[in-house]
């Protein structure tokens, strides 16, 4: 390919970037542990959402499905007194498998038509979770095994579980931007049938990142799960989170590596600020943040910026040679 | 566009100021902080509001004598409150700030079964007492934990009152009609009202659940209509009991007793549906009526509706007034303690008996007030008449919910 | 009993097809979803009520007064604020309304608090053959079916209608041939507005008004758009209909508790079977 990926520079910066976050996770007050907890989520989502959002072109609004699926899985699968680890896998492994069901159902879809199928998705799966008592207990929600130790142990523990997440999927990004694969998502976005003419099997490249996204997302939901040791259908099945997740996305500046991680550390900043401070205004103010990103930087953060930043901080997507 | 970065960064830093300022700001004062997570925003916003409503109503009548009395110095309280915006997931991430952040001694549990179990695990980690002043259901306290104590009493007491009442009063009334919203409240509330009903002779005829957010209940009360029923009992939030009471209105049903809770407690539910909402019957685990005294705030139950109203212009419910009363006992628990240390406070918390204005209180193993208290109202000509307890009783049943 | 789970859906299927128009013609001529959709029916309800309660007006002039301001305020709104994005991607149109109906739902708690509050009259019902029929209900049935005939009569027979009808099929061909489309976007995103506000009228008749509606409305805007047709005005009609009789057989054979799950299911499977729905082919009245 092109560019070389793996350069020493990044790999300094990644390594500062790791030692950084584990610092922190060691030295931080519970609460700052806690949001940088559900920060990592948010950077999972994001960078998961970005495969078939972004460099992929279907506007998904699926996530929460997947979120809700992970959570209840994982909390099912602990319930039956298995481990912690297996519960994450399995969630996971039913994400994908779900993934690849919904996908083939779905990804016939085009523009408005997938957005709009993947919103109700999450409605019928969050009033299935609602009425399907014997499985999810219904509306009263779903207990789960409460990890045993110290608030400060328990709260590390998923801080580096939650960041290893980040790191496993970010790694996953960059390994399918400098791909064959990554390729031909990028060519979907662009034009399908074009794409399907160049001989791109579109189809099972459509349910492959439908897939990749599906797990990561599941996984995501099945750390959560265990991490608030009870959840609600209306919780986890939030579509609100659905639509955040593209917000932020786009913020950064969708289809780039880096554009996720971007996105969700300024909005989760900006959110906590603005709901510590502003008790009866919170969610104005936020709906005026998003107004104010939509219109002074509708690219998305990181490109606005990506003529002045250095190329070792942006990894470009292959066609998008600046001269 | 490096304008755009000076003025973001600006405004983040500016932020984090504010943020770290406050916090200081907090710290160098010394009153007693109780945390607070309210639903001031979102589906729960009325219920959030009225929360806070009767914390501020206890908060300003200590305060303004002198604060509680800890040892040999008076120290104020103080609420600490942030809105989680009805969002079950926030309020566990504000119960986490307002113990690492904003180190409050106590906590005040959110609105509701659901999120007040969902934080509870939290308190119980960190070992702050919490005190909840709007769960009921049983099962919000079966998980053993010494940090939760509840004001409400069970559903079950209630229900079983409601039931002995009704049977003796209208010995006619054989078949019963259970709708039910789908949340926690709600359903099991209308489950212990079924099984108890079932349990003494009524035949259950419709027994039915609806989602939050149903727009249109006219098939249910079709066939509530068909099924011949005496006795239809609702629950579900304000908005709900006030849509279905309209629709049995639209379909001509007359139905010797109609029950609704917990909306129709609510000065509000007689606001929106006027003549419709009379003889309507529902429950409280406190009205204004009640001749509960106390000697710390307030002096007694209808001292307290006068003050009530006088501050916000309307009546209080037993929502407003169990918030009140929480943050009393645990005024009333400092004092005895001598001291703000958990342990201590939990100590008297968990044993003595508290005589307020909203009723007697103990906590009993579970945390949750053993003491039932249940209250039988009726909606009549627009007023709210006492039908149980003797004690309080200011009107007799009257039969009969009719479409105009 | 059947006929009364029929008239039932119907009479809750009009209500429904109120709500959607609106929606209908903002997609289907502005290519946006309109988030803000929700929140403008339940504004056009409450100045229904407050006109009504505090100027001592019947609901109907009421309603028509609401319907103006909102008109004015749609206007204005896509004229000055949504313009700008209007060819743009449909992610950011969609974020763009949906950080707009946090603003103006936020002041909405703030102007009118969370407490339902409803319009204090009761216009009872009749019975027809057996059936029970609430009168407001039945209202809300002649207003669907006048608000899409107007509509539809004015989108085929008035120039402003050919206009739009014009922009739809081909924006860019109807600014060649002298169209000013940017005028074109905002009548049609106020006529939109003037839509929602109508039904927010019926709505105050018939329901508990709370700004939290808004989502609920939302929401089953988009199910009776999707089913009936996305961006058809008579789909509007169709897709609330059906989603009335849906909902209401639903609640009959698995319980009430389903009744919207059932819509949702059947919106996913019409959208992969036929996602041009029942009655729409976008660009043709």
């Amino acid at each position: 390919m092109n560019e070389r990926l793996v350069t020493l520079p990044r790999i300094l910066a990644a390594m500062l970037l790791i030692a950084a976050v584990i610092g922190f996770g060691f030295y931080a007050n519970n609460y700052l542990l806690q949001a940088g907890t559900t920060l990592a989520m948010s950077i999972v989502l994001c960078l998961a959402w970005n495969i078939v959002g972004g460099y992929m072109g279907y506007p998904s609004f699926a996530t929460a499905a997947f979120f809700g699926l992970g959570a209840y899985i994982g909390g099912i699968v602990q319930n039956y007194d298995l481990p912690l680890a297996l519960a994450w896998i399995v969630a996971a492994a039913g994400g994908a498998v779900f993934a690849a069901l919904l996908g083939s159902i779905l990804l016939g879809l085009r523009g408005h038509y997938f957005a709009i199928g993947t919103i109700a998705v999450v409605e019928v799966m969050r009033e299935v979770a609602n009425n399907w008592e014997g499985l999810t207990g219904g509306a009263i929600g779903m207990n789960l095994p409460i990890l045993v130790g110290s608030p400060r142990a328990v709260g590390i523990f998923f801080y580096l579980a939650m960041w290893a997440l980040v790191l496993i999927t970010f790694v996953l990004t960059a390994m399918i931007v400098n791909s064959k694969f990554g390729f031909g998502l990028r060519c979907i976005r662009q034009n399908e049938s074009a794409a399907s003419m160049v001989g791109i099997d579109v189809f099972k490249f459509k349910v492959k990142a439908f897939i990749i996204s599906g797990l990561i997302v599941a996984a995501a939901g099945a750390v959560y799960a265990s991490m608030v040791a009870f959840i609600e259908p209306k919780d986890v099945f939030n579509v609100l989170m659905s639509i955040e997740v593209p917000v932020m996305v786009m913020l950064g500046a969708a289809g780039t590596v880096l554009g996720p991680l971007v996105g969700a550390v300024i909005y989760v900043l900006l959110k906590e600020l603005v709901w510590v401070n502003f008790i009866n205004f919170h969610s104005a103010i936020l709906g005026i943040i998003i107004i104010t990103v939509i219109y002074a930087v509708p690219k998305g953060i990181l490109r606005e910026f990506q003529s002045r930043l250095r190329s070792i901080l942006t990894a470009r997507p292959l066609n998008f040679r600046k001269s | 566009m490096a304008r755009k970065l000076a003025k973001f960064a600006s405004r983040a830093l500016a932020g984090g100021l504010l943020v770290l300022g406050s916090t200081a700001l907090v710290l160098a004062a010394d009153p007693i902080r109780i945390g607070a997570p309210l639903s001031l925003t979102g589906s729960l916003a009325d219920e959030g509001s009225k929360e806070q409503q009767g914390l501020d109503m206890c908060i300003d009548a200590i305060n303004a004598k002198g604060g509680v009395k800890v040892g040999k110095e008076q120290r104020k309280l103080e609420a600490v409150k942030y809105d989680y915006q009805s969002e079950t997931s926030r309020a566990v991430q504000l119960v986490q700030r307002l113990v690492t952040v904003d180190k409050v001694d106590f906590l005040f549990a959110p609105y509701g079964s659901g999120d007040t179990k969902a934080t509870a695990v939290l308190a119980e980690r960190y070992n702050v007492p919490m005190v909840a002043t709007s769960a009921a259901t049983e099962s919000v306290y079966d998980q053993k934990q010494k940090n939760l104590f509840g004001i409400l009493f069970p559903n079950r007491a209630m229900a079983e009152v409601e039931v002995k009442f009704y049977k003796a009063k209208v010995p006619q009334a054989k078949k019963m009609a259970v709708l039910a919203l789908n949340s926690l409240f709600p359903k099991a509330f209308a489950a212990s009202v079924r099984d108890t009903a079932a349990k003494d002779g009524f035949e259950i005829v419709f027994d039915g659940l609806y989602s939050p957010g149903t727009m249109d209940f006219a098939n249910v009360l079709t066939q509530i209509k068909a099924a011949n029923a005496d006795w239809v009992y609702a629950t579900g939030y304000i908005q709900d009991l006030i849509l279905i009471r309209r629709q049995m209105a639209n379909f001509g049903m007359n139905i010797p007793i109609v029950t609704m809770t917990a909306g129709a407690a609510y000065p509000e539910f007689a606001q929106n549906l006027g003549a419709l909402a009379d003889n309507v019957t529902t429950n409280a685990w406190w009205h204004p009526s009640a001749t509960y005294k106390d000697s710390y705030i307030y002096g007694g139950a209808q001292e307290y509706t006068q003050a009530f109203q006088k501050k916000y212009n309307k009546i209080p419910t037993y929502l407003e007034a169990a918030a009140t009363s929480g943050c009393e006992v645990l005024a009333l628990s400092i004092e005895q303690a001598g001291t703000v240390e958990a342990e201590a406070v939990r100590k008297i918390l968990a044993s003595r008996r508290f005589e307020t204005f909203y009723g007697p209180i103990k906590f009993g193993p579970s945390g949750q007030n053993e003491i039932n208290s249940p209250m039988i109202l009726q909606i009549q000509k627009g007023k709210y008449v006492v039908l149980e307890p003797q004690s309080s009783k200011t009107g007799e049943l009257a039969v009969g919910v009719r479409a105009q | 009993m059947l006929a009364q789970y029929i008239a039932n859906g119907l009479l809750i299927g009009s209500l429904y097809a109120c709500l959607a128009v609106g929606f209908s013609l903002i997609y289907g001529v502005l290519s946006i979803i309109n988030v803000m959709h929700g929140t403008f029916v339940v504004l056009g309800a409450y100045i229904t009520i407050y006109c009504s309660q505090y100027l001592g007006i019947s609901p109907l002039i009421a309603a028509l007064i609401g319907c103006a301001i909102m008109f004015v305020f749609g206007y204005l709104t896509q004229r000055f604020l949504i313009n700008e994005v209007v060819a743009a991607p449909i992610f950011i149109s969609f974020t763009l309304t949906f950080g707009f109906d946090l603003l103006l739902n936020n002041a909405m708690i703030h102007a009118f608090t969370a407490t339902p509050r409803s319009l204090l009259l009761d216009y009872g019902s009749i019975t027809v053959a057996g059936i029970s029929l609430s009168v407001a209900r039945l209202g809300a049935m002649v207003l669907a079916l006048v608000l899409t005939g107007v509509l539809y009569w004015l989108l085929r027979h008035s120039q402003m209608g050919r206009a739009i009808i014009a922009v739809r099929m081909d924006r860019h061909a109807a600014t060649l041939l002298g169209i000013r489309v940017p005028q074109v976007y905002a009548i049609t995103f106020g006529i939109g507005t003037l839509m929602a506000a109508a039904a927010g009228g019926a709505m105050a008749l018939v329901f508990p008004i709370t700004p939290l509606l808004s989502g609920t409305f939302l929401g089953k805007s988009f199910v009776i758009c999707v089913l009936g047709g996305l961006g058809s005005v008579p789909g509007a009609l169709v897709g609330g209909f059906a989603l009335g009789l849906l909902e209401s057989f639903g609640a009959v054979a698995f319980g009430a508790q389903w009744s919207a799950t059932v819509g949702f299911a059947l919106m996913i499977v019409v959208l992969v079977l036929r996602p041009s729905g029942l009655v729409g082919r976008k660009g043709f009245e």
